[in-house]
């Protein structure tokens, strides 16, 4: 069971994001979506739906992507800044129930706008398609999994520098993470300091390709669920640890 | 009696910029609050308060020495026993005072129907019962410092700690924090209160510490300290203008025909008779004592830099 300081942490976190209207994004994304069926070309009615369910999940990946870097960096900073932290520890709570209590306020927030934008993306294929393709929702799991664990190295990096050098330590691991599995056998075979390179960010950095599955969704192929199970470990595991790391260094910071 | 807070040889050095110059913020501070008692802390601007009560708190780790409360090392059951207002407190803007001080009741695990009848109460005692449903955006500084108080009285505290309750405030709010911290002392709770409000400190706190450049400098009861000794204040009226005092008085002040004559307790019986014998009228005869601004500006003097 949550403990009631992480539930009330993460209640204030949700509450404030309805507050700043970042829900709003998801009505954004909503109206995007009206905009792009009408630019695809008329191919076969089967090309479309593809076409049309890769750009929508490409759009709604971004979004999501962009909320969890946004919710994320300014969690810890802000309330030291604000002083607000103060009212907070000096009650019986544990730091790492703050940065848990954060981190879960977040996911709730991401979750809820990633769902909705599935639904969203759900509603219009089969309204313009007439075609129930269920692996968006495994498109848009697999989202909130990546963004889960952005959303966590985020959460590590706030309480070590400010948002603005987090917002850019982000956008790096999102692309080294993009990137590495590509790259990295070329890395490898180099030989001296890229093969070092390589093997770091290789046992270092979570692979974040692990979680693209949106050719596969768009060609309507259903994801095996041990998959899905697989990824949610990684994604808990490399989450666990990044958290454990900022509970560490927010407990050795001083206030 | 047993002790609320003890502070024993506290030292805190502060590393500042990335060429980690050190500036000594606490040097030695050792204090003992009784409980039940008001302990004020007083001392200029960088004079170690704030960094005192952060490490009371558990904000700042000390560099050297031993912080006990209630007789115990600072941990999270012994925090359930503590409240605390810092110094210009801020508060989540968006939320109304009931449900921020919901919030902050959560954090102590405080059962929900126990919650509600808590902040209801403590809305009340801070005056704020008819705020309740505002946010806290909407709250004047005075208002706000009366919710921070409540927020750190959310668990019913044994030990209440506040940073500058009064700062900023206009003399009405800083009468009314004082009467709620008099009523909270009444109720058996330990107070330790920093402030540069000489006046407010003085009639509400029992004992004080005087600190400057990061040690203790003067401590004791406020009735002692602003004990001037033996001496006697002789007001008396009715002088005639040719009217010789008695010699080795130690201040004589004249104000609208009336005379103030500060002498020792051995000549005070000769004072009230030379007095007489002029025919003058003595007004009244009482002990002096220093106020707390004058026993402060003595002790700190004309240094009132920080460190």
């Amino acid at each position: 069971m949550i403990r009631v300081a992480i539930r009330a942490i993460a209640g204030n976190v949700i509450r404030e994001a309805i507050r700043l209207k970042i829900v709003y994004v998801t009505v954004l994304f909503a109206l995007l979506l009206f905009s792009i069926e009408p630019m695809i070309p008329s191919f076969k009615v089967g090309l479309r739906v593809q076409l049309f369910q890769d750009i929508a999940l490409g759009v709604a990946y971004i979004a999501i992507v962009i909320l969890a870097i946004a919710l994320s960096v300014n969690q810890v900073p802000s309330e030291i800044e604000r002083r607000t932290i103060y009212n907070i520890f000096s009650k019986p709570v544990r730091r790492s129930d703050f940065l848990i209590g954060k981190y879960i306020g977040i996911l709730a927030v991401i979750t809820a706008c990633a769902f909705i934008m599935g639904l969203a993306v759900f509603g219009f294929v089969f309204a313009y398609f007439g075609k129930l393709s269920y692996g968006i929702f495994q498109g848009i799991c697999m989202m909130i999994f990546e963004a889960a664990l952005i959303s966590a190295f985020a959460t590590l990096i706030s309480t070590l520098t400010s948002p603005i050098i987090n917002t850019c330590a982000c956008l790096l691991f999102w692309f080294v993470g993009h990137v590495k599995s590509n790259e990295l056998a070329v890395m490898l075979d180099s030989g001296g300091a890229g093969r070092a390179v390589g093997l770091v960010l290789k046992y270092l950095l979570p692979s974040l390709d692990n979680f693209n599955i949106s050719e596969a969704v768009a060609r309507g192929i259903i994801v095996r669920p041990s998959f899905m199970l697989e990824v949610l470990l990684y994604t808990l595991a490399f989450s666990a640890v990044f958290l454990a790391i900022a509970s560490f260094s927010l407990s050795r910071r001083e206030l | 009696m047993d002790t609320a807070l003890e502070l024993e040889n506290l030292a805190k050095t502060y590393k500042i910029g990335w060429r980690g110059i050190e500036r000594k913020a606490v040097v030695d501070i050792s204090l003992a609050i009784p409980t039940g008692t008001v302990f004020g802390l007083l001392g200029p601007n960088g004079a170690g308060k704030t960094t005192t009560i952060k490490m009371a708190v558990g904000f700042l780790r000390p560099d050297s020495g031993r912080i006990s409360i209630f007789g115990q090392a600072n941990s999270l059951k012994i925090r359930s026993r503590i409240g605390f207002l810092p110094e210009q407190p801020y508060f989540y803007p968006h939320l109304t005072a009931e449900k921020a001080l919901d919030f902050y009741a959560r954090l102590f695990y405080i059962k929900k129907a126990v919650r509600q009848e808590r902040v209801r109460l403590l809305l009340d005692t801070v005056g704020l019962s008819d705020s309740a449903n505002l946010p806290l955006q909407k709250f004047s500084k005075g208002m706000l410092q009366r919710f921070g108080i409540a927020q750190a009285l959310v668990n019913n505290p044994d030990l209440l700690i506040v940073d500058e309750p009064a700062s900023g405030l206009d003399p009405i709010g800083q009468v009314e924090i004082r009467k709620i911290l008099t009523a909270l002392n009444a109720e058996g709770k330990s107070i330790l209160l920093s402030s540069h409000y000489l006046s407010e400190v003085e009639n509400i706190c029992h004992e004080v510490a005087i600190i400057n450049k990061g040690t203790v400098i003067s401590r004791g009861k406020v009735k002692n300290l602003l004990d001037t000794g033996d001496t006697y204040a002789v007001i008396a009226s009715s002088l005639p203008t040719d009217w010789q005092p008695i010699k080795l008085a130690t201040k004589i002040e004249r104000v609208n025909g009336m005379v103030r004559m500060v002498v020792e307790k051995h000549r005070l019986d000769r004072a009230i008779e030379n007095i007489r014998s002029s025919g003058g009228f003595i007004e009244g005869v009482h002990r002096t004592t220093k106020t707390l601004e004058q026993l402060f500006m003595e002790i700190i003097g004309g240094d009132t830099r920080g460190n």
